[in-house]
């Protein structure tokens, strides 16, 4: 139907810091573990996380491989990369799309029919998993998707590796990516398993300010009008951005001990189970100090990746119309006092 | 998905019929949610509207549609028999690649992952007519939602109205209405909305509590539509009147805040009624944050938690959904098919030499197993002085049970009966901070209407597990005593007495596991709770829920 357009540009959103934070962070540092956007719809999010391939350098990859390896890679490479001649290609980091309707097959892959029926041979068709190696896996309305899916999903976000078992095809191949989750919690709850696999979580909202909201009406309607121009608009700002998020990924940070000991005690004090929130915290903080051109974390790092690094670990009360995040802010103001 | 919004305020055929054309201005304002009683007329009029865009230009491609839709024949997938007839893999073609402009019937029939892929219809460019019930899930990325309200009319007067119908409307006025469209299109680009107008507009959408910000330049952009279909010079109130009563009001989340008094108590947000029926809320309103669990709340609490761990809600097999578990026959039927399995059957057929061929009846297809909570549905006598006791028992029950529901699958809903009939404040949800909202504010006083109460109870659990295959358990709060008659009248003990009696023959052959918890003191139990809970082949619960 109609031709593909260029996308909105990261950089032209207006608002939402949180949000453009925390994603932008996780380029810096995929370790951190993907992000969870949760609130109404229309608030940007979907944008948002179309516009990070922009944001990222070209990845090299093996030609013709389905699982975008790397050619420079010593380990993790899939079966059809080890042996034979390798030719490397340029691509741009995948975003991958699950679709809720989706089914396990178009996830994990299956087994090829046309090689079954042609050629009578077993091989592997491979799925979404496979085509978002190295890039992101991009879940809207992830609080809609069936159990099983969400959890295998999380299974493979945790291992990297994706292990098939069906179909009479039995193989594995790397399939890391960086979860990006998109929800209104209004519409279903996410279990809290699931919360707690999220790196990092940020509550989306709906701008207040008659300025802003303005001010997105107007880009948005530019947008629309002429897609590529106002692309050209922004293209010196999303370089800018992109050229930061490039040499934060070559700094080393390191953390003081003196700062671990806050996070530790910051997570003790809201009580929040298990240590991946203490990890978290700390490698959201060393990727924003990396983002400021620094190779030491400051108090102002963890400060300003508290509150997304922790909010889904809090344990409440689901009935408790306490926002949680005000208790983070607290604590973490006490800080400076 | 996202919270039932009444579909609007005000519109009329005449209204929706405004909308449909403005999208022909404007074509991404083509995506529109019509909605309205059964026999309103709305179905008529997307019809009608396709005739029309058809004669209007005949190389839009149209597709109607009448949901549930399978997601596969949307977005196209394997052509199985082609694929085995041919040899090569023959991909169909979904609904969605070829057309321009869809037409969905019954709306809320769809399912969330079809819903999904209209939407991404929608947003690459494509046309979208959606017919939906009074209370449909309002998707916001819709360009507007308007109400096709039929009212007194004659049908005839209808078919008079809507000009692009089945012969009434061939002919010159048709033509004109094709010529006002394309000088609309020509004119649009030269009207725009002012920068005081958009200020305002953005407060409008504050007010109202619109969320999200995709409603901003779509309102913008129906501001113009309506402007340039008008043959106005310059944008004016009218244009934005309208652009509101479509784009905004469907969205709306609260009533605009009146100008004085409440203010510390605008939080809460009432939803707009479609109809302004004024409705007396007198008498109590509990707050769920100041219940404290007494102890035989908590019992009864534990216990419908133990009843739903043991079992866990219930599993039940499904051709589409769920975890895929093991195969089967196809046997004709469609699905998802399990090709290994397939081809392993068409290889070990008697007679079989390579290449193998695969005939039809050696297809299988995949079994899945989908896992389902149980939905726990509150019935609560609101009426009379156990009323605040019983309302906060049961608010209790409806927490611990969300509790669990957090980390589980169950859903919940809560009935209220009192006054002449009884009323559903909380539809079945999965979601906590939806029943939370909802149990914010249980009135409470009045009648009566135990009947009518189970009559809801019974058809809203019927239907439940019927569409969701949920297991239901319904939880009784009442003392056993009724004072109103199915028809919403008071009657005669005896009146009421045998409408009872013959609602719990009905209850009990619809086998519904059901717990009645009597909301009497324990120092005066009347035994009436006990005798309905044995007419309705229910459990007794001696539960006393304290009164204030």
């Amino acid at each position: 139907m109609t031709t593909a357009r260029p996308l909105f540009p990261f950089v032209a959103l207006v608002g939402q810091d949180e949000m453009k934070r925390a994603l932008v962070l996780n380029l810096v540092c995929p370790e951190i573990g993907g992000v969870l956007l949760l609130g109404h719809r229309g608030t940007g999010k979907s944008t948002a996380v179309r516009a990070l391939a922009a944001l990222m350098p070209r990845i090299t990859v093996v030609g013709g491989c389905p699982y975008h390896c790397a050619p420079d890679a010593t380990a993790g490479l899939c079966g059809s990369c080890t042996g034979g001649e390798i030719q490397p290609r340029e691509l741009g980091v995948p975003v991958v799309d699950l679709p809720l309707g989706a089914s396990e097959d178009r996830v994990v892959g299956t087994l090829d029919l046309e090689a079954a029926l042609l050629r009578g041979e077993r091989s592997f068709e491979p799925g979404l998993l496979a085509r978002a190696n190295r890039g992101f896996l991009y879940i809207d309305e992830v609080n809609l998707l069936e159990d099983h899916l969400v959890d295998l999903l999380l299974d493979v976000a945790a291992s990297g590796e994706n292990v098939v078992e069906r179909e009479s095809v039995s193989i594995r191949h790397p399939s890391r990516f960086v979860l990006v989750g998109s929800g209104n919690p209004e519409e279903g709850e996410l279990r809290p398993q699931l919360l707690d696999r999220f790196g990092v979580c940020v509550d989306v909202t709906t701008e207040t300010d008659v300025e802003r909201r303005l001010e997105i009406t107007r880009r948005r309607l530019a947008y629309e009008n002429d897609p590529a121009q106002f692309v050209a608009r922004f293209e010196a700002e999303s370089l800018a951005l992109r050229d930061d998020i490039a040499l934060a990924r070559e700094i080393d940070v390191e953390i003081d001990r003196e700062l671990c000991e806050r996070i530790a005690l910051l997570n003790a004090q809201l009580e929040i189970p298990g240590h991946r929130g203490e990890l978290t915290m700390a490698r959201a903080a060393k990727a924003h100090a990396a983002l400021d051109k620094r190779d030491r974390v400051e108090l102002g790092d963890l400060a300003s990746v508290a509150e997304m690094s922790l909010r889904h670990r809090i344990k409440r009360d689901p009935l408790d119309h306490v926002d949680v995040s005000h208790r983070i802010g607290e604590l973490v103001a006490a800080w400076t006092e | 998905m996202s919270g039932c919004y009444p579909l609007v305020a005000l519109a009329g055929v005449e209204h929706a019929r405004l909308a449909l054309l403005v999208g022909l201005v404007d074509p991404r304002l083509l995506s529109v949610l019509i909605g309205g009683e059964l026999g309103s007329g709305k179905s008529a009029l997307a019809m009608g509207f396709l005739d029309f865009v058809r004669r209007f230009d005949a190389d839009v491609t149209v597709r109607k549609l009448q949901a549930p839709v399978d997601v596969e024949a949307l977005t196209g997938g394997v052509d199985f028999a082609r694929t085995l007839a041919t040899r090569s893999v023959v991909r169909q073609r979904g609904v969605l690649d070829d057309a321009d402009l869809v037409v969905v019937e019954h709306w809320q029939l769809l399912s969330p992952s079809a819903i999904q892929a209209l939407q991404a219809f929608v947003e690459r460019g494509g046309g979208l007519i959606a017919t939906a019930n009074e209370e449909s899930p309002h998707p916001d990325w819709i360009a507007s939602g308007v109400r096709a309200e039929m009212g007194a009319a004659e049908p005839s007067w209808l078919w008079d109205r809507i000009a692009w119908d089945r012969g009434v409307s061939r002919g010159d006025r048709e033509q004109d209405v094709f010529g006002a469209l394309l000088s609309a299109r020509s004119r649009i680009d030269g009207l725009d909305v002012g920068e005081a107008e958009r200020r305002d507009l953005e407060t409008v959408a504050l007010d109202l509590g619109v969320r999200g910000h995709r409603a901003g330049s779509l309102l913008v952009r129906a501001v113009r539509a309506h402007a340039a279909l008008r043959r106005a010079r310059a944008v004016g109130t009218e244009d934005l009147e309208f652009a509101i009563r479509c784009v905004y009001v469907p969205r709306a989340t609260r009533l605009p805040a009146p100008p004085a008094e409440s203010q510390s108590s605008s939080e809460p947000r009432p939803r707009p009624r479609s109809h302004g029926s004024p409705e007396p809320r007198e008498s109590t309103v509990v707050s769920p944050s100041s219940v404290h669990l007494d102890e035989p709340r908590v019992r009864a609490a534990k216990a419908a938690a133990a009843r739903s761990r043991g079992r866990h809600g219930s599993t039940h097999s499904s051709l589409d959904r769920g975890r895929c578990v093991s195969t089967r026959r196809a046997a004709g039927q469609r699905g998802h098919v399990a090709i290994a399995a397939t081809l392993r059957r068409a290889a070990l057929r008697p007679g079989q030499r390579p290449p193998v061929s695969i005939r039809p009846d050696d297809v299988m297809l995949r079994v899945h197993r989908l896992h389902t909570g149980s939905l726990h549905l509150f019935v609560v006598d609101a009426s009379g002085s156990m009323a605040a006791g019983a309302m906060r028992s049961a608010k209790g029950a409806a927490i611990q049970v969300l509790r669990r529901a957090y980390t589980g699958r169950d859903a919940v809903a809560i009935v209220g009966f009192r006054g002449t009939k009884p009323e559903l404040l909380v539809p079945p949800t999965r979601s906590v901070a939806r029943a939370r909202d909802c149990i914010e504010r249980l009135p409470a006083g009045g009648g009566t209407p135990l009947v009518s109460a189970l009559d809801l109870a019974a058809k809203l659990a019927d239907r439940e597990r019927r569409s969701t295959r949920r297991e239901v358990r319904v939880w009784l709060w009442t003392d056993g005593r009724a004072n109103v008659l199915g028809d919403g009248t008071p009657g005669s003990a005896e009146s009421v007495a045998a409408e009872i009696s013959e609602m719990c023959r009905v209850w009990r052959r619809l086998g519904i596991v059901t717990y009645v918890l009597d909301t009497r003191p324990a120092h005066d139990k009347r035994g009436d709770a006990r005798q309905l809970a044995d007419a309705l082949g229910a459990e007794y619960l001696g539960i006393t829920a304290r009164v204030l």
